[in-house]
């Protein structure tokens, strides 16, 4: 299963990809995390430390080439992921696309084009699951990023900014031609919040693909630097995360 | 009053950049200063923060062209001024608002044109005459990506929103760096965002190396707003992230030229 996982800034798209990545890596599964944003978080939320993000490998250019038929991946999906992942807790691989250090650095359309490749070379088999975590912008969707990506999910929270950021984004994945678009409620903290999405998810025929409550665990985390999972693994929070990702992309058995 | 006022809000996605950047525009024209709001993110955000009505067609959409090779350009009679003059719409309190084009279903494509002419406008604007003594105050969508991408050229001060968290902060960390790559001397304005604890601000602050602006508080109004999907300033005006604006609008204008 690949899944994209997208969403206004601050909703919650990391916290929950890192999350679910680790939730699913317990189950069992092969999990490739691939941090899509080039202001790259993803790391922390798995349970990278901060202090080992700046050593951390960023893809190189030199995986796609074009040729008359394309673009092709210069090295198989295994070579990749032994030259340039990062090994995080529970044994979920992370490959980093970018982080700009410079100014006019260049355009990022070349690595976004090696991401698209990379989740395209991610096998189909049920117990290999790929997640990528995207920008805060629809920058993946018009640059047809996630569009190897079986389904995704947008995150929002219950007010309309949120919620209407994440429509947008659900609206061109479906003109992407993804199978699966949902939106994912984050934060919720009463039933008249997720009345409100509901109604939202209702009104624009989207399907409503969970609901996370709000749980002070993960601004916790947030302020402590560490993932989620390790910060509050008890958490109503998490439990719902597990949920939803082994609804989403668990292989059927091995619930954690 | 000459001030000279060039703003960039930048940090990371849901820090409050555009909370922040909408009250303080309006604080501003309230004291008497004449404003440009410049949205550069092609979400909706400013323009709710700002409590603006805005045209479903982003009028910029008829200031650009494609003209010999396929390059954008300006249409025939319109510059960097004219565009501003002609396609900012008006927002509360004398706020003129200038937008990107916003992603459609149909993505970027349909707005392509709005998109190159505010390009083009804000490069263009540099030191222009006609707005010599306007504050002008962009909102950077989430990310260092359009710091990076040179989409702030306008700005001689960054206003960083940064939450006391390690993701706002790493990412706080980045759009500094890159910011003085391009131009060593641009000033940082250190704003802390959701202060819950005494430790907050200055935990941010060390790490950044900056000093602190303006530390603002958690607060109840501003959630509550973003549910109404109002501005701030018309959904609780006494709130406390309105008055630690007002010290933000202190400092900027104790900061700047006069």
């Amino acid at each position: 299963m690949k899944l994209a996982i997208a969403g206004k800034g601050g909703s919650g798209k990391t916290s929950i990809s890192g999350t679910m990545a680790r939730l699913l890596a317990r189950g069992g599964q092969n999990v490739l995390a691939i941090d899509g944003d080039s202001n790259p978080n993803l790391a922390l939320t798995l349970g990278i430390p901060a202090e080992r993000m700046s050593a951390m490998p960023v893809l190189p250019p030199d995986l796609l080439r074009r040729t008359t038929e394309g673009a092709e991946l210069t090295q198989s999906l295994d070579q990749i992921k032994a030259s340039h992942s990062v090994s995080g807790p529970d044994g979920v691989q992370l490959l980093v696309m970018a982080l700009p250090q410079h100014a006019n650095t260049g355009c990022l359309c070349h690595m976004h084009a090696t991401v698209r490749s990379i989740i395209d070379a991610v096998s189909e088999d049920g117990n290999d699951v790929c997640i990528l975590d995207t920008e805060a912008s629809p920058e993946h969707l018009s640059r047809g990023t996630a569009i190897y990506a079986d389904a995704m999910l947008a995150i929002v929270e219950p007010y309309f900014k949120s919620l209407e950021t994440g429509r947008r984004m659900a609206a061109l994945a479906n003109d992407l031609g993804l199978e699966r678009v949902a939106l994912v409620a984050n934060k919720i903290r009463d039933e008249r919040e997720l009345e409100a999405v509901q109604a939202f998810a209702e009104r624009h025929e989207l399907e409503l693909g969970g609901t996370v409550p709000f749980d002070a665990g993960f601004p916790g985390a947030e302020h402590a630097g560490l993932a989620p999972l390790d910060f509050a693994p008890d958490a109503p929070a998490i439990k719902a995360i597990d949920e939803i990702a082994h609804r989403w992309a668990g292989n059927g058995n091995g619930r954690a | 009053m000459l001030v000279d006022m060039r703003l960039a809000v930048v940090g990371k996605g849901g820090a409050g950049k555009s909370v922040i950047a909408a009250t303080l525009a309006r604080t501003l024209a309230r004291r008497g200063h004449r404003v440009l709001a410049l949205d550069s993110d092609p979400l909706p955000g400013l323009s709710l923060s700002l409590g603006a009505d805005v045209p479903a067609e982003p009028p910029l959409l008829a200031a650009a062209e494609r003209g010999e090779n396929n390059r954008w350009r300006f249409i025939h009679g319109v510059g960097p001024v004219r565009a501003i003059q002609r396609y900012a719409t008006d927002a509360p309190d004398g706020v003129r608002l200038l937008q990107i084009g916003k992603v459609t279903r149909e993505g970027m494509a349909p707005v392509m044109a709005a998109t190159q002419a505010f390009y083009m406008t804000i490069h263009g604007l540099g030191r222009a005459a006609t707005f010599h003594d306007w504050v002008i105050l962009g909102d950077l969508p989430a990310g260092p990506r359009q710091t990076a991408f040179d989409w702030a050229p306008y700005a001689e001060r960054y206003v960083l929103v940064v939450e006391p968290t390690w993701q706002s902060m790493l990412t706080a960390r980045r759009i500094t760096r890159i910011a003085r790559a391009a131009r060593a001397e641009v000033e940082m304005s250190l704003v802390v965002n959701k202060v819950a604890g005494e430790q907050d601000a200055p935990r941010v602050a060390d790490f950044l190396d900056l000093p602190v602006a303006v530390a603002v508080p958690v607060d109840e109004g501003v959630r509550s707003a973003e549910r109404a999907g109002a501005a701030l300033l018309d959904h609780a005006p006494d709130s406390p992230v309105v008055r630690a604006v007002e010290r933000l609008a202190d400092h900027l204008e104790g900061s700047s030229i006069h």
